[in-house]
């Protein structure tokens, strides 16, 4: 039971990370153009593709 | 492509990528200014550290040629992109360059030229750059015509949107009002009937209603002209239309269309009925819807 409970409690952690480490963002491309620009870093949007989708 | 996209996001590729990209799945939304066609499916935008748009491309297509070549998907994408970041200007670099050789031919040249090579998109964003730095330009009317011409190009190729088309009749019907022997007149007229009222009800009447004000005595003979010429394209493409719905089956794609530009207010109200609006054509057919009712009122 404890361990179940713990599970449950770790799986917003988890999909976090998971998150985290994926290479790309996901939605809200223009605040992603934003702060690609601020830190001067090049970017790739692709456009139609979700974490779905591609 | 949906198949290829899948192998595209958890490669090693697309991870290394990472290191020398950002990276966004922008999902529906193009990102702003940067107008896409609706329904269009899978692009790349590729942005400058500046935030300058370098390049633009269909995603498919671009992938296709690699792969064609025996490279896989993800390989392929990676030379899509190192591919465009070696385009040798941004399209905020062609913008700038207009105006600073106060919108010189050869600059115009160059700018629609970025623009083919980013296959349109960024247009209507460049459209309203020419408008507003017009000022700054040795002839202001014709950059305000290029403006004009390049936002019915965009009209044309990429926004169904009915906000846009309003504007870009109400753009062209001022500029034809202030400046109706200029030599993009005659053009900019054609332009339009066959994008600006594209999507209109009753082409032929919407035609004689602008040329009302050109064709009083008081207008100038190249105001008369052009009247002229409008209610001549008007009549042309609803007799065009007419022609087509004669060989159309009742639900050939573009039928209603063509019911609505020949404004047949009846047969447009049956067509909508039998048709589920969606997305950028709900305002179309509510305007049609409504200016079908208005004139069968008036009949009554």
């Amino acid at each position: 039971m404890q361990r179940r409970l713990l599970t449950l409690a770790c799986l917003p952690l988890m999909a976090f990370a998971s998150a985290q480490d994926r290479p790309y963002r996901e939605g809200d491309v223009d605040a992603f153009l934003a702060a690609a620009k601020r830190t001067k870093r090049p970017a790739v949007v692709l456009f139609n593709f979700d974490d779905k989708s591609g | 492509m949906k198949d290829a996209g899948a192998v595209l996001l958890p490669s090693q590729q697309l991870i290394d990528l990472s290191e020398r990209y950002a990276i966004c799945l922008s999902g529906k939304t193009a990102p702003a200014g940067y107008d896409i066609r609706y329904r269009q499916f899978y692009w790349l935008l590729l942005f400058d550290p500046d935030g300058e748009l370098r390049h633009a491309c269909a995603l498919g297509e671009a992938l296709s040629a690699g792969v064609e070549r025996g490279l896989g998907v993800a390989d392929a994408f990676v030379e899509v992109v190192d591919a465009a970041a070696k385009k040798p200007s941004t399209l905020q670099q062609a913008q700038r360059n207009y105006v600073s050789s106060a919108g010189s031919a050869d600059a115009f040249t160059a700018l629609r030229e970025k623009l083919m090579d980013l296959q349109r998109v960024g247009q209507l964003q460049t459209a309203d750059m020419l408008a507003k730095t017009a000022a700054a330009t040795e002839d202001p009317v014709r950059s305000v015509a290029r403006g004009l011409i390049l936002e019915a190009d965009a009209c044309s190729h990429q926004v169904i949107a009915h906000a846009s088309f309003a504007r870009l009749r109400d753009g062209i019907q001022r500029f034809l009002s202030r400046h109706p022997d200029h030599d993009e007149a005659d053009g900019l007229v054609d332009l339009l009937v066959e994008v600006g009222m594209k999507y209109s009800f009753d082409v032929a009447g919407r035609c004689r209603e602008f040329a009302a004000p050109w064709r009083a005595t008081s207008a100038s003979p190249a105001q008369q002209r052009l009247a002229a010429r409008l209610v001549a394209r008007g009549d042309a493409t609803a007799a065009a239309s007419r022609e087509r719905l004669e060989s159309m089956k009742p639900d050939d794609y573009d039928r209603l269309r063509c019911l609505a530009v020949c404004g047949e207010a009846s047969a447009t109200l049956d067509a909508l009925a039998a048709t589920k609006s969606f997305g950028v054509f709900r305002p179309i057919h509510a305007e049609w819807r409504a200016a079908a009712e208005q004139r069968l009122r008036r009949k009554r």
